[in-house]
């Protein structure tokens, strides 16, 4: 079966002071129909750029400059300014932005917004859009349907918007949903309750899922798989469970090492040293290599890539092996 | 070395060594815009100084045999109805006109920074009071005031100056105050007056330089709009009086020879559009400069 | 599928409560309820309110106006040369010779009874001066207020959309020019370019229709809103920038919408908000650039009425107008805000 989603050497550029640099230096990934991708990452790494980049809707300043976006083994038209959305299978995909409050435009109901798509999208008439729409507020648990279809964005609660983004981008009937930390400006209790809400659409909907994160702690309960970006690109691929267990690349256990784990409370965070070096200045070689602790002379010089370590595992790492050999002899769990 | 720190569950709003922004001389260097400003303002301001120097004669001497003349090797840019060469009251007026634009935004400019800094950090009644006070003379349409009180002040330079001092000093305290305001909100602002430093001490080290910057950037386009206002009134005859030159009364007379000499009436214009723009291009290159990054 | 924008489909609806439903019955009872309690009402009484100190600080601004020069007042309005009866005539005939709480509480309860004073020079009432004048200042500022929308709305726009491109650059470099040019000047300039040579607009003066008014109003117009257009341009295009790269941008183009519904429904519509705000600051110094406008083009509005008064030293019409004046820009500061408040559904609920 070919993938859902197929993303091929994506490269974005940003301008910054007049100077542009790379913000997304080479990512390729593919989605299986029905499948679930985390990409995990500081801020910064280039993240949300990359779904940007896929749906295309890059922000002024970015460019889209070389890679290829497939949907269903049609290939997007890619447009320099990456900003084009005019393809049909462009509406295949349908985003969810982290704040909910700057993503809904403030002057119209979010009814209406919800079913602004079916009715000018879809073609849907007047009564059925809003019918369309008051469905779904309530797939996406907004109890009141028909009342809260007039409300204004800025009268709900953070997450009442973010379940109406949600709707919203059902509301195009898409088959891939792109998150963009659709759960970083909410309550734990919250982010919950949405993520249980995207697990359920994906198994009552077969919805595919790439979900972007800073946030260990959710990855594990969002996607199969997961993919760790470090300045612009992946450094480490593979079955999230996996990986979690047994990271392959020293950057992955570090973040798993700083993260608190509310299970083994005796588990001291450690953070990982140096800072994150800055795009227009990018250490040569393996860019981890100023702060990694297995870090050879080779690392200094050689630019590493993602190398398979295992079976649907890859690790931009020279050393993974050194490091599964040290987590085995001190049993890291 | 300094470390990365995590929150609870994930890694948030990492430090991160950033390129060095470069100095403000610098900036200011590379900047077209400032660059283009500080040249054109520089010129004219020149020009203006030298008056005495490359006007060639005095800007009141009249030659009624050689009345409305075109431009010649005597008289570069010809004479008026009276015989005065044009060049020379251009630059003796331009040198009025500035003088008295920079100085009307003094008073202004201090008290409106000074008053706005007070309201924004001290707040309770004088912010009340004086944000009415503001409120109500910004009721009135600008050159309604200005015209009104020249009429009752008297006119000439001294009306203009204590005209602007009335009713320029507001915006100058509005903008200031929300800065203020701003300011204050900032977490390393409360640290310093938590660490025991004084409220004035706190006022002037750290909250001034920052707020200063925008009422800065503003005088600079307010200075524009003094110019345009010191004009008009002399075209209105309620500003600089004759037979000192003025940009404005120079359009008002050349006005009455518009069919058959325009460039009476359009040069000293043209005059006040350069100074515009060479001022509004300094304001525009200072604000990209002293923009906080 | 239509193919024309529908704004009806995003136009905000009446109601700002989470939880009221639009009643579809058109029964007069419940609608009169609902108005009565809306926020809407509430915001309008609560502007109105506002406004009433600012109102009585003018009034006081504007009696103390002559009475800032320390000395005589009527020594001010007549001069130094002037003889002493003249100046004891004058002194009783503004009733300066009272003491001046009971001069405020005589120019209050005048105001209150549509009483402006009597003008030194006509020997008139000032309130029966004023109508006319009115008529045309309001005109001229009507038709500069159309003007200064109509150029700046698709410049800034085009700025916005085609920002740090040539069309951008060729829009800042207009609005600068623009920022330094006195409007009177332009005037002079406009006339012997279309007046004087070319008959294309009249020289100057009101007209006697409808049609001759507006044609008159013209010229004037266009300099009237070149004392405001550079600045609104810089301003607005600077919010429609915001507006413009803004998240709820990309969230409807993510549902596929086409670029110009995107265009007109979402930025569009809340573009508007900053440009009413914008409008709104503006203007009243669009207003009190009318002053001189008018007396380039010889318009027989409030201007011109208070220079004629200055050269007369008539100090009542002075006064009066400028009251007037000031009555106007808080009336049309209240109604930008209403509109504002109309068109932004945030503030209605604060």
């Amino acid at each position: 079966m070919t993938p859902l989603l197929e993303v091929e050497d994506l490269v974005v550029e940003m301008r910054r002071h007049r100077v542009a640099f790379r913000a997304v230096d080479g990512v390729s990934f593919a989605l299986e129909r029905g499948g679930a991708l985390a990409i995990v990452g500081e801020s910064g790494c280039g993240k949300s750029l990359t779904l940007r980049a896929v749906m295309g809707l890059l922000p002024s300043g970015g460019r889209l400059s070389s890679g290829r976006v497939v949907v269903d083994g049609v290939a997007l038209p890619v447009e320099a300014r990456g900003r084009g959305r005019g393809h049909r299978q462009h509406r295949r995909m349908s985003i969810v932005f982290q704040d909910a409050l700057s993503a809904l435009s403030p002057v119209a109901t979010v009814g209406n917004q919800i079913a602004e798509a079916p009715r000018h999208v879809l073609g849907l008439g007047r009564a059925e859009s809003r019918e369309r729409a008051i469905e779904l507020l309530r797939l996406v648990g907004i109890p009141d349907p028909e009342r809260r279809y007039h409300a204004y964005p800025h009268e709900l609660s953070g997450g009442t918007r973010q379940r109406v983004m949600i709707a919203i981008a059902l509301s195009s009937e898409p088959a891939i949903l792109l998150c963009d930390e659709p759960t970083t400006a909410l309550d734990v209790t919250i982010q919950t309750q949405i993520l249980a809400l995207l697990a359920e659409l994906r198994r009552e909907r077969g919805l595919s899922l790439v979900f972007v994160t800073h946030d260990l702690g959710v990855v594990s309960q969002v996607a199969e798989n997961v993919a760790v970006m470090y300045t612009g690109r992946f450094v480490e691929t593979g079955p999230t469970a996996e990986v979690l267990a047994a990271p392959r690349h020293p950057y992955t256990s570090g973040l798993l090492a700083a993260a608190p784990d509310v299970d083994r409370p005796e588990h001291e965070p450690v953070a990982i040293p140096g800072s994150l070096p800055d795009p227009l200045a990018l250490p040569a070689g393996c860019r981890f290599h100023p702060r990694c602790r297995f870090a050879t002379a080779e690392c200094l010089t050689t630019d590493v890539r993602l190398q398979p370590v295992g079976p649907g595992r890859q690790s931009a790492c020279l050393h993974s092996d050194v490091l599964a050999a040290a987590q085995a002899a001190v049993g890291h769990d | 070395m300094s470390t990365t720190t995590a929150d609870t569950l994930g890694l948030d709003e990492p430090e991160r060594e950033v390129a060095q922004r470069p100095s403000v001389g610098s900036r200011a260097l590379h900047s077209p815009t400032f660059m283009a400003g500080a040249t054109l303002t520089a010129t004219i301001v020149a020009l203006v100084l030298l008056a005495p120097v490359i006007g060639r004669y005095s800007p009141v001497s009249q030659d009624l045999l050689h009345t409305l003349a075109g431009p010649s090797g005597a008289h570069w840019l010809g004479t008026d109805e009276l015989g005065r060469d044009i060049w020379s009251r251009l630059l003796y007026a331009g040198r009025t006109d500035l003088q008295v634009g920079v100085l009307a935004v003094l008073f202004p400019f201090s008290f409106g920074v000074f008053i706005g800094t007070v309201c924004g950090y001290f707040g309770g009644a004088i912010d009340t009071v004086v944000m009415r006070v503001v409120d109500i003379v910004l009721a009135f349409p600008f050159y309604v005031l200005i015209i009104a009180l020249v009429f009752v002040v008297g006119v000439g330079t001294h009306g203009i100056y204590i005209a602007f001092a009335l009713t320029d000093w507001v915006i100058y305290a509005r903008t200031t105050r929300s800065a203020t305001m701003v300011a204050r909100s900032l977490d390393w602002v409360a640290a310093a007056e938590g660490g025991g430093l004084s409220r004035t001490r706190v006022l002037w080290r750290h909250i001034l330089p920052n707020t200063i910057t925008q009422a800065i950037v503003y005088a600079m386009s307010d200075i524009v709009l003094v110019i345009l206002a010191v004009v008009t009134l002399g075209y209105l005859g309620l500003g600089i009086q004759p037979p000192a030159p003025d940009w404005g009364s120079m359009i008002s007379d050349g006005q009455n020879f518009i069919q058959t000499n325009q460039w009476l009436a359009a040069v000293p214009g043209m005059a006040v559009v350069l100074t515009g723009i060479g001022l509004s291009l300094l304001g525009d290159g200072l604000a990209d400069i002293l923009r906080p990054e | 599928m239509s193919s024309r924008a529908e704004l009806g489909d995003m136009v905000p609806t009446t109601t700002g409560h989470e939880g009221d439903m639009v009643p579809t019955t058109g029964r007069a009872a419940p609608f009169i309820r609902r108005l009565l309690t809306s926020p809407g009402l509430r915001y309008l009484v609560r502007r109105l309110l506002l406004s009433i100190p600012v109102l009585f600080g003018v009034i006081v601004v504007t009696f103390l106006l002559l009475r800032l020069v320390p000395g005589d007042p009527a020594r001010t309005l007549l001069g130094l040369h002037a003889p002493a009866a003249a100046v004891a005539a004058l002194r009783h005939q503004l009733g300066l010779d009272e003491p001046i709480w009971r001069q405020f509480w005589r120019y209050l309860y005048g105001l209150a009874h549509g009483n402006l004073g009597t003008s030194i020079e006509y020997q008139g009432p000032v309130a029966s001066l004023i109508p006319p004048c009115l008529e045309v200042t309001a005109s001229l500022v009507l038709v500069a207020t159309l003007f200064a929308v109509v150029i700046t709305v698709p410049l800034a726009a085009l700025a916005a959309m085609r920002q740090d491109r040539a069309p951008d650059h060729a829009v800042r470099l207009f609005s600068l020019m623009g920022l330094g040019m006195p409007s009177f000047w332009f005037g002079i300039i406009l006339i012997v370019l279309l007046s004087v040579d070319v008959h294309v607009f009249p020289v100057g003066g009101y007209g006697t229709s409808f049609w001759t008014h507006l044609h008159s109003l013209i010229l004037p117009g266009l300099c009237a809103a070149i004392g405001i257009v550079p600045v609104l341009i810089r301003s607005l295009r600077v919010g429609m920038l915001e507006v413009l790269s803004a998240d709820y941008v990309a969230t409807a183009r993510a549902k596929g919408l086409r670029p110009s519904r995107v265009t007109f429904v979402h930025v569009a519509r809340n573009a508007l908000i900053p440009t009413v705000t914008l409008l709104g600051i503006n203007i009243a110094y669009l207003i009190g650039g009318t002053v001189v406008i008018e007396r380039v083009f010889a318009l027989n509005g409030l201007g011109n009425l208070m220079l004629n008064a200055i050269d007369f030293r008539d100090f009542p019409v002075v006064q009066g107008v400028t009251l007037i004046y000031a009555l106007g820009v808080i009336i049309v500061i209240l109604l930008t805000d209403l509109v504002t408040a109309r068109l932004d559904p945030r503030i209605r609920l604060k």
